[in-house]
C-alpha cells in the first residue's frame, strides 16, 4: 500500500500544494450528508448490511449463503440455522469535475489553476477517507485518472491535476454534456464535485437536476477569479469574451461598476437559490484569496470539511 | 427682431460638430475578459457611440442641438425694435377731471388713460428722466424731476381721478416750465379732451402731443343746484335745479328731489338732446339740512347724477351796503341768505366797517380799506382802482364762461349804455367784456377778495334781467366763501380745506360710501382732504382727543356742464398744438431677450441631464 509522501520528501505532484496545506488537510474529511449504498467497502456507513465488525441483527440461513456467516453460538442453544448480520462500511466515490470552458484559463490567479489546487486538496481529504476518487479533465471524460483508492494514490491524482494546469488546452464538450455524460456513466450515487465559473450559455442546470435525481450528492464551486468579483478597469474598452470572442463595447464608470455589482449580486443570487431548491451545496470561491484560507477557514466555516 | 452680436452665429458651427460626436466611434482598448455575460446589459447608455455608419436620432442629441441653438440665440443677443422717445425728459400730463369717471371707454376713461399713460412710460428709452402732472382743476406735480421710469410708474399708481373741472392749460404751461431746461424734452397729455379751450399756450418748441381716450357715451347731468328763501311762503325753500341733456336721444328720465335722504318730489326729465331743462321745487321745508337732486337713469357718467346742497349749517354772512340809495341792489341783496346792513357813504365812519364779511360800494370807494371783501359798483377814479371816464358800451363779446360769478347767469341781453373805462389793474382779471372796456372784473388785492361793476346799475338794463339776482347772488358767494363752505362743485378741485379749531387735535372725514379716515391737525394750519373723488356727502368732525367739538357736512358736486358733456373735446389738432417743423423726437430704441434664450436654454440642459441619467 502507498503511504502520503512525509514532509520534506519529494512529492510526486510537488508544487500543487504547499508542504504545510497537506499536513493540515490529513486531519480533516468531507462531510457526506447521506448514507450510501456503493458496492466498495470504505469507511463511510452504509445502508446495506456487510462485513463490519458491527453487528446488527441475525437473518435465517438460506441455501447458499457463506457458512462462514452462520452464528454457531445460538444454533448450540436454539438448533437453529441463523446468519449474523454487521452493518457495511462502505466506500463513496468523490467525482471531481473540473469545467474545461476558455473562462476558467482567465483570471490572475489563473481559475483552473486554482481549480486544480482545490481539487488536489480535496481528493487528497477523500483518499484519506478510503474513499474512491476520479477526476476528469476539463471539456472531456475520456481524459480521466481513477478510480483510486487509499493514501497511495495521491501521487497519481496530483500529477494528473498538475499536467490540467500546466496545460493551456481543454476539451471541448461544455459542462452540461460532461455532466450528462457523467451521469449516464455512473448510476451508482456519489459525491460530485463541480469547479466552475458557471459562465455556461447552454443550460448546466438541467443535468444537476437530473444527478440529484440519481441520488448524487452534488457540490457546485462557482470559482470566479478577483476581476469579475472587483473589476478595477474604468474608461472606454472593448472587452472581448473569451469563450465566443463576441466584443461589447462600454464605457466603464462609478455608474456602470455599480450596476455591474448589481447584476453579480443578483445572479449569484439566483444560482443559490437554484441550488438550495435541489439539495445542491453552492459555495462561491476567489482565486484571489489565498488556498489555505479558502480550505481551512471557509470550507469548514461552510460544513463542507470537518 | 435683430441680433446685436451676430458674430455669435459663428458657434453654430458647433452643430456638425456635435452630430459627428454621435457618429464617431470612441476609440476603446481592448480588454478580454472571462465572460461578457455580466457586462452586457451595460451598454445601453453608449449606443450614440456606435452608430458610425448611419446617424441615429436620440432624444438626447436633439436636445442637445436645441439646447445649443438656444444658447447661439441668446449669445447673439437679439433685440426687439420698437419706435420710442429719444433719451430725454418726458412730461406726461394726465387729465383727472369728472369726465374721466365715465364708462364709455370700458372699464372707465380714467383706467385707459392711466394704462396709455403707463405704456408710454415702459417705452421710454433708458437714462430718461421725466415728470408727471395730474391735470385737474389745479395743475398739481406728482413728481417733477424723475430719473428712472420705476418713479414714474410710482407716482402713476397714486394718481386718482376727482370730483373736479380741468384746466389744463395751466397744466400744459406748468408742464413747458417743468419741460424748459432740458434737453430733448417732450410733453404728452393723455386726456378725453374734456377741458375749457386751449388758447394762449406758450409759444414753446417743445413738441406736445395729445392722446385721446374717449368713447361716444351718453349722459345726462344735474349741472346746477341751489336754494332760496321764498318771500311770500316763509317756511319753505324754493330749490332750483338743471338738467342738462348731452346724449344723442331723449330717454325717458326722472328727476327725484329728497329732502334729507325722504323724497319730496319726482318730475319726468324732457330735455332734448343738447338741451337743458330747468326745475323750481318749491315746497321744501325751510328745516331741511341736505337737498339732494337725483336722476334716475344710469348713464355713462355717474358723477353728475346726483347732487346735493347742505343747508342751514353757517351763521348768514353779514353784508353792509354803502349807497346813496340803490334800490335795485337792495332788493337784490334783501333776498339772499345774508344779514344785511346799510348806510351812507357819510355814515362809514361813524360805525365799524370791520364788523362785516362784505362791504358793496355803490359810487364810491373809501380811501382806506377796512377788513373783509367788497363789491365795487360804479367805482369813481381812486388809487385803487384808476378810471379814465365813462365811455359808452357797445356790446358784450367776451365772457368767461366756467367762472363761479358766471354760473348760471346769461348775460347775452346785457345792455350798458356807459361805463367807467377802467384801467385793468394788475391784482384783477376781467371775467365780462366788451372788446376793450371790462365789464366785470375780479381780483384781490392787499389782503381783500374784490368783484368790480364799473358801471352804474341804473345805466344798464342788468337789473332788469332775470340774470342779476343770480349774478349778485353769485357774487356775494364768491365775496363771502364762508356763507356758503358747504357747496363744493368742480371748481373746488376735488379739495377740501378745512381750518381745524383751536383745541382740534384730529379730523375724522366720513365720504359718501360711509368709509371714514382719521387725521391728526395742528391748529392754525389748513387741513386739505385731497380725496374728493366721490360725489355726495362728506362729513367732518373735529374732534379734541376723543371729544366731539363740531361737526360740519359738506357736499361734493360735480355741478359742471363742461365735465359733464363727455362728448366734448377740446384738443387740438397735433398739428396745431406744435410749432411747424417740430415733430416728436423719436428713435428707433432697442429692447433686448437675451435673458429668456439663455434661461430655456437652461432648463433643457437640466432637461438632457435628467434624462440622460433617467436613461442610465
Amino acid at each position: 500500500m502507498n503511504t502520503v509522501p512525509q514532509m520534506g520528501e519529494q512529492q510526486p505532484g510537488a508544487g500543487l500544494l504547499e508542504p504545510g496545506i497537506v499536513s493540515r488537510l490529513t486531519q480533516l474529511q468531507l462531510v457526506y450528508r447521506r448514507r450510501l449504498v456503493s458496492p466498495l467497502q470504505g469507511e463511510r456507513r452504509s445502508l446495506r448490511r456487510g462485513t463490519s465488525i458491527e453487528f446488527v441483527d441475525h437473518r435465517g440461513y438460506v441455501n447458499g449463503d457463506d457458512l462462514r456467516q452462520i452464528d454457531w453460538n445460538v444454533y448450540g442453544r436454539l438448533n437453529q440455522l441463523v446468519l449474523k448480520r454487521y452493518e457495511d462500511e462502505e466506500r463513496l466515490t468523490v467525482h471531481l469535475i473540473l469545467d474545461g470552458s476558455p473562462s476558467m484559463a482567465w483570471g490572475t490567479p489563473g481559475k483552473l489553476a486554482f481549480t486544480c489546487q482545490l481539487a488536489g486538496a480535496l481528493g487528497l481529504v477523500a483518499l484519506n477517507s478510503a474513499d474512491v476518487v476520479e477526476a476528469y479533465a476539463p471539456g472531456t471524460l475520456e481524459e480521466h485518472v481513477g478510480p483510486i483508492r487509499g493514501k497511495g494514490s495521491i501521487g497519481t491524482l496530483w500529477r494528473f491535476l498538475q499536467r490540467l494546469r500546466d496545460r493551456a488546452q481543454a476539451g471541448s464538450l461544455p459542462l452540461s454534456d460532461v455532466l450528462s455524460q457523467l451521469r449516464k456513466r455512473h448510476s451508482t450515487p456519489g459525491l460530485l464535485v463541480v469547479f466552475s465559473d458557471l459562465f455556461d450559455v447552454t443550460g448546466y442546470e438541467e443535468q444537476l437536476v437530473l444527478l440529484r435525481q440519481q441520488r448524487h450528492e452534488v457540490m457546485v464551486f462557482h470559482t470566479l477569479a478577483p476581476e469579475e468579483l472587483r473589476p478595477a478597469i474604468e474608461g472606454d474598452y472593448r472587452l472581448i469574451d473569451s469563450e465566443s470572442g463576441e466584443p461589447v463595447e462600454v464605457t466603464i464608470d462609478s455608474r456602470a461598476l455599480a450596476a455591474y455589482y448589481d447584476r453579480l449580486e443578483n445572479w449569484q443570487g439566483e444560482v443559490a437559490s437554484f441550488c438550495r431548491k435541489h439539495g445542491i451545496g453552492y459555495f462561491v470561491v476567489d482565486t484571489g484569496c489565498p488556498l489555505a484560507q479558502v480550505l481551512f477557514r471557509d470550507l469548514q466555516k461552510q460544513g463542507v470539511l470537518r | 427682431m435683430s441680433f446685436l452680436a451676430p458674430l455669435a452665429f459663428l458657434f453654430l458651427g458647433l452643430v456638425p460638430v456635435l452630430v459627428v460626436l454621435y457618429l464617431l466611434k470612441v476609440r476603446r482598448q481592448d480588454q478580454v475578459v472571462g465572460s461578457t455575460f455580466l457586462w452586457r446589459r451595460l451598454t445601453r447608455d453608449v449606443t450614440a457611440h456606435e452608430p458610425w455608419q448611419r446617424l441615429r436620432w436620440s432624444p438626447l442629441l436633439l436636445l442637445q442641438l436645441v439646447v445649443l441653438l438656444l444658447l447661439v440665440v441668446a449669445l447673439a443677443r437679439p433685440a426687439l425694435q420698437f419706435r420710442a422717445q429719444s433719451a430725454g425728459f418726458e412730461v406726461l400730463v394726465v387729465s383727472v377731471g369728472a369726465s374721466t369717471g365715465a364708462t364709455d371707454v370700458r372699464p372707465t376713461r380714467f383706467a385707459v388713460m392711466k394704462a396709455t399713460a403707463q405704456q408710454i412710460i415702459d417705452r421710454l428709452p433708458a437714462g430718461s428722466g421725466g415728470a408727471l402732472i395730474a391735470a385737474g382743476a389745479t395743475p398739481l406735480t406728482l413728481v417733477g424731476d424723475a430719473t428712472q421710469r420705476s418713479q414714474l410708474t410710482a407716482a402713476l399708481d397714486r394718481l386718482s381721478p376727482a370730483i373736479s373741472s380741468v384746466d389744463m392749460r395751466a397744466a400744459i404751461v406748468l408742464a413747458v416750465s417743468l419741460a424748459q431746461g432740458h434737453a430733448n424734452s417732450r410733453i404728452d397729455v393723455v386726456s378725453d379732451g374734456v377741458f375749457k379751450s386751449l388758447t394762449n399756450l406758450p409759444d414753446t418748441s417743445i413738441p406736445i402731443h395729445f392722446e385721446r381716450i374717449a368713447g361716444q357715451g351718453n349722459n345726462e347731468g344735474v349741472t346746477a343746484l341751489s336754494a332760496r328763501p321764498q318771500p311770500a311762503l316763509p317756511e319753505r325753500l324754493a330749490v332750483f335745479v338743471r338738467v342738462n341733456n348731452y346724449g344723442t336721444s331723449s330717454p325717458s328720465n326722472r328727476l327725484t328731489l329728497l329732502a334729507d335722504g325722504k323724497s319730496l318730489d319726482t318730475q319726468v326729465v324732457t330735455a332734448k338732446p343738447g338741451s337743458s331743462q330747468d326745475f323750481v321745487f318749491n315746497n321744501v321745508p325751510r328745516t331741511t339740512k341736505v337737498v339732494t337732486a337725483s336722476l334716475s337713469r344710469s348713464d355713462a357718467l355717474e358723477a353728475d347724477n346726483q347732487a346735493s346742497l347742505v343747508l342751514q349749517q353757517q351763521v348768514p354772512p353779514r353784508v353792509l351796503l354803502v349807497t346813496t340809495g340803490n334800490r335795485f341792489l337792495l332788493t337784490a341783496l334783501h333776498f339772499l341768505p345774508v344779514n344785511l346792513f346799510e348806510a351812507t357813504p357819510q355814515q362809514l365812519g361813524e360805525i365799524n366797517p370791520d364788523l362785516y364779511d362784505v362791504i358793496v360800494f355803490d359810487g364810491t370807494v373809501p380811501p382806506i380799506l377796512p377788513h373783509g371783501n367788497f363789491l365795487f359798483v360804479d367805482p369813481p377814479n381812486s388809487p385803487l382802482i384808476q378810471s379814465d371816464g365813462l365811455v359808452p358800451v357797445q356790446a358784450i363779446t367776451n365772457a368767461e364762461s366756467g367762472n363761479a360769478l358766471l354760473s348760471n347767469v346769461d348775460l347775452r341781453a346785457l345792455q350798458v349804455r356807459q361805463a367807467e373805462h377802467i384801467s385793468v389793474p394788475s391784482w384783477a382779471q376781467t371775467v365780462v367784456s366788451d372788446n376793450s372796456i371790462p365789464i366785470l372784473l375780479e381780483g384781490q388785492a392787499q389782503g381783500h377778495r374784490i368783484v368790480v361793476l364799473p358801471f352804474a346799475l341804473q345805466q344798464s338794463n342788468l337789473p332788469l334781467l332775470p340774470a342779476f339776482p343770480i349774478l349778485i347772488s353769485n357774487i356775494i358767494a364768491s365775496l363771502a366763501p364762508t356763507s356758503d363752505p358747504t357747496l363744493l362743485t368742480a371748481a373746488s378741485g376735488g379739495r377740501l380745506d378745512v381750518q381745524p379749531l383751536q383745541q382740534a387735535s384730529s379730523i375724522v372725514i366720513t365720504r359718501p360710501d360711509g368709509r371714514s379716515e382719521r387725521f391728526s391737525v395742528t391748529p392754525g394750519q389748513t387741513f386739505s382732504y385731497a380725496r374728493i373723488d366721490e360725489a355726495g356727502v362728506y362729513t367732518v368732525e373735529q374732534f379734541a382727543k376723543d371729544a366731539l367739538i363740531q361737526r360740519q357736512v359738506f357736499a361734493a358736486n360735480l355741478l359742471d356742464a363742461r365735465q359733464s358733456d363727455i362728448s366734448l373735446s377740446s384738443i387740438p389738432k397735433a398739428e396745431a398744438a406744435q410749432p411747424a417743423g417740430q415733430t416728436p423726437r423719436v428713435k428707433v430704441a432697442q429692447q433686448e431677450w437675451w435673458l429668456p434664450f439663455a434661461v430655456l436654454g437652461f432648463i433643457l440642459l437640466l432637461g438632457e441631464w435628467w434624462w440622460f441619467h433617467r436613461q442610465a
